[in-house]
């Protein structure tokens, strides 16, 4: 079923067809939500409030077989609000503790080796830590390329690039993380 | 394939990005080079680590939708409109505002009805002789027309007539075409402008105008700053530029009028096919010979969006004619080119045709070269909707024309049943007929031939 049939059922007051719009999107929202702020707390935030903002002007989409696009412009803009209120000093500077995604964290109840899940777990934040470093062009492309698990050209659609870029990037996107995660395990 | 090579494809071919050929070549490097082999490796080492890390799993898709369901306001039913309530972004209307703008609306209205022309002047340029309709080729297009009193738009979908006393417009982005009411087609290309002088004249002021007459229309004169064109059953091409005429007799004879010398008496003379007469900056006439075949090659577009029409396959076919290593090739290639993907239906009926003709001379080694480029332009410009003819020709006799059909193939397909196109050049006929077969197969239905995308990462 497409989206401009789904957002007609929507519209029509089917709860199940809101739902699958917003199953459907999820994935690709939150991928880029991600990519454009580093914080994954306040990216999800972002992408709640796309959603919301997505459902209250749900009637005034003009071409419904456009939801997604229409609904990424919409994270597009939260995303760039929040970069100038934080521009302004109107957002706090010091981020607060990024939450774990659900399933990554320590548990003292996960029967796996204690040693092993701590292990994995610093292995984890030495990744995220090398990717956050990361030029914000070469970022966005590795994210959205990872979380959406998306081609190059969808990649290169997204972001209103060509696929030659896509591969540019992501390849010294690598190169990048390869030296940085190098270099932090052997300081350590 | 060297290690540079490698190493500058090695993403996309992790990624299963190139295509099947390359990524075959990739493999087979990698086997026979330990160091590009430990790169590979370390790069996939990174691509399981960032796959692992950069995962969206259910929960989280769970938790934002349950989030949003809980938050989110009922949609409204199809049909009412939902306003969303006013945040303090859209509070933007003082009360001192909102009687400003009322106090705007008001003036505006007055202003409209005193000066609101009358009803019979709302009629003025419908009201004139129509000259021409607008063609619909561009449902987008856009002339602007404007007379003594007013200017307005010619669209498709408002009123697409041009009336006699207008100057016309065309298009910045693309030439339009008109049909005129007693009979042919004037074309323009982008920005030219022209004045409607009566049903059967106009005036070019600049630009490129091209019309194309019939025994049965009355003739039409284009005027130019020092000639007058007169056309009836022929094809002609006036072009303005900086103040000076250039006319192009295409096709039959067309009359062309001059003011030469001091009491400005008109000489007339008659252009015949493919003779061009330009007047210099001393008002002296000039004729030489003219290509017909490359002039035309603004209004390609024009022809492509008509979609197949006898004009676009008569000129494919002069095109196609002109693709002999003893002329210009290139030239011709080059038109054939602009004309694109709409050509691909005419190249493939010339290379393969449905009846052979029994009676047409034996194929000459400038016939098979022809055949062989058409093939390299074919293989270029189809897409997948358009590439069947290229499957009859893998079994062509010609070599060249396998190889490019097979290259075609290819391009479309981003595989190549483990043939290279340079394999083509070699193979025998049963084997070419083999390979052809599954090629006609995927055509018929792709997505059960290609190979599976290989999983790129484990979820999570």
């Amino acid at each position: 079923m497409g989206d401009a049939e789904l957002v007609a059922r929507a519209l029509a007051g089917e709860p199940t067809a809101f739902e699958s719009l917003i199953r459907r999107w999820s994935p690709r929202l939150l991928a880029y939500a991600r990519a454009g702020i580093a914080n994954r707390a306040i990216a999800d935030e972002i992408a709640q409030e796309s959603l919301l903002r997505a459902v209250r002007n749900l009637p005034s989409l003009q071409q419904p077989d456009r939801f997604g696009p229409w609904l990424l412009s919409i994270a597009h803009r939260l995303i760039l609000d929040w970069r100038k209120a934080k521009a302004r000093g109107e957002i706090s500077a010091a981020n607060p503790a990024e939450t774990l995604a659900p399933g990554t964290e320590c548990s003292a109840s996960d029967d796996r080796d204690p040693g092993w899940i701590c292990a994995r777990h610093e292995e984890h934040q030495m990744l995220r830590d090398a990717i956050d470093t990361l030029p914000e062009a070469l970022r966005q492309v590795l994210l959205i390329y990872y979380y959406d698990d998306v081609t190059y050209d969808e990649v290169a659609t997204m972001l209103g690039v060509s696929r030659a870029t896509v591969n540019a990037r992501l390849g010294k996107a690598r190169t990048l993380l390869k030296a940085r995660l190098a270099k932090t395990r052997s300081d350590r | 394939m060297n290690c540079q090579f490698f190493a500058e494809h090695l993403g996309e071919w992790l990624d299963n990005e190139l295509s099947l050929v390359d990524a075959q070549t990739m493999a087979a490097h990698c086997e026979h080079c330990g160091h590009c082999w430990a790169e590979a490796e370390s790069l996939r080492g990174l691509d399981r680590l960032l796959g692992a890390e950069l995962t969206i799993s259910s929960a989280e898709i769970d938790h934002l939708c349950a989030h949003v369901l809980t938050n989110a306001p009922e949609p409204r039913p199809t049909g009412s409109v939902a306003r969303a309530p006013a945040t303090h972004s859209t509070r933007w209307l003082s009360g001192s505002a909102r009687l400003g703008t009322a106090a705007a609306v008001g003036f505006l209205a007055a202003w409209l009805l005193i000066r609101m022309p009358r009803v019979d002047e709302l009629r003025g340029p419908l009201a004139r002789q129509p000259f021409a309709v607008l063609s619909p080729i561009i449902p987008e297009a856009s002339i602007q027309a404007t007379s003594a009193d007013t200017t307005h738009q010619v669209r498709q979908s408002t009123s697409p007539f041009v009336s006699v006393g207008c100057a016309v417009t065309a298009p910045a982005e693309h030439p339009c075409e008109m049909q005129v009411s007693g009979g042919g087609v004037i074309r323009l290309d982008h920005a030219t402008r022209i004045s409607v002088e009566s049903p059967q004249k106009v005036q070019l002021q600049r630009g490129k105008l091209w019309f194309l007459g019939t025994r049965e229309c009355a003739p039409v004169t284009v005027q130019t700053p020092h000639l007058s064109v007169i056309c009836q059953d022929s094809d002609c091409h006036v072009t303005v530029s900086a103040g000076v005429a250039a006319i192009d007799a295409l096709r039959g004879a067309v009359r062309v009028e001059s003011a030469t010398g001091r009491d400005g008496e008109s000489s007339p003379h008659v252009l015949m096919a493919g003779q061009r007469m330009t007047l210099d900056a001393r008002q002296q006439v000039a004729i030489a010979a003219v290509d017909p075949l490359l002039l035309p090659s603004w209004m390609d577009r024009l022809l492509a969006l008509k979609g197949p029409n006898p004009e676009l396959h008569h000129r494919v076919a002069a095109l196609w004619q002109q693709l002999t290593p003893a002329g210009q090739p290139n030239v011709y290639e080059t038109e054939l080119r602009k004309i694109g993907i709409s050509c691909s239906g005419e190249l493939a009926s010339f290379l393969c045709p449905q009846r052979p003709d029994t009676s047409a001379p034996p194929i000459t080694v400038d016939d098979e070269k022809r055949r062989e480029r058409a093939a390299m332009i074919l293989a270029d410009v189809v897409d997948y909707d358009s590439a069947q003819p290229l499957v009859q020709l893998l079994a062509d006799n010609n070599p060249g024309v396998r190889y490019h059909a097979a290259r075609g193939l290819a391009r479309v397909a981003g595989h190549s049943f483990n043939e290279t196109p340079a394999d083509w050049r070699a193979m025998s006929q049963a084997e070419c007929e083999l390979v052809a077969d599954a090629w006609r197969r995927w055509l018929d239905n792709p997505y059960e031939s290609l190979p599976p995308r290989a999983p790129r990462k484990k979820k999570a």
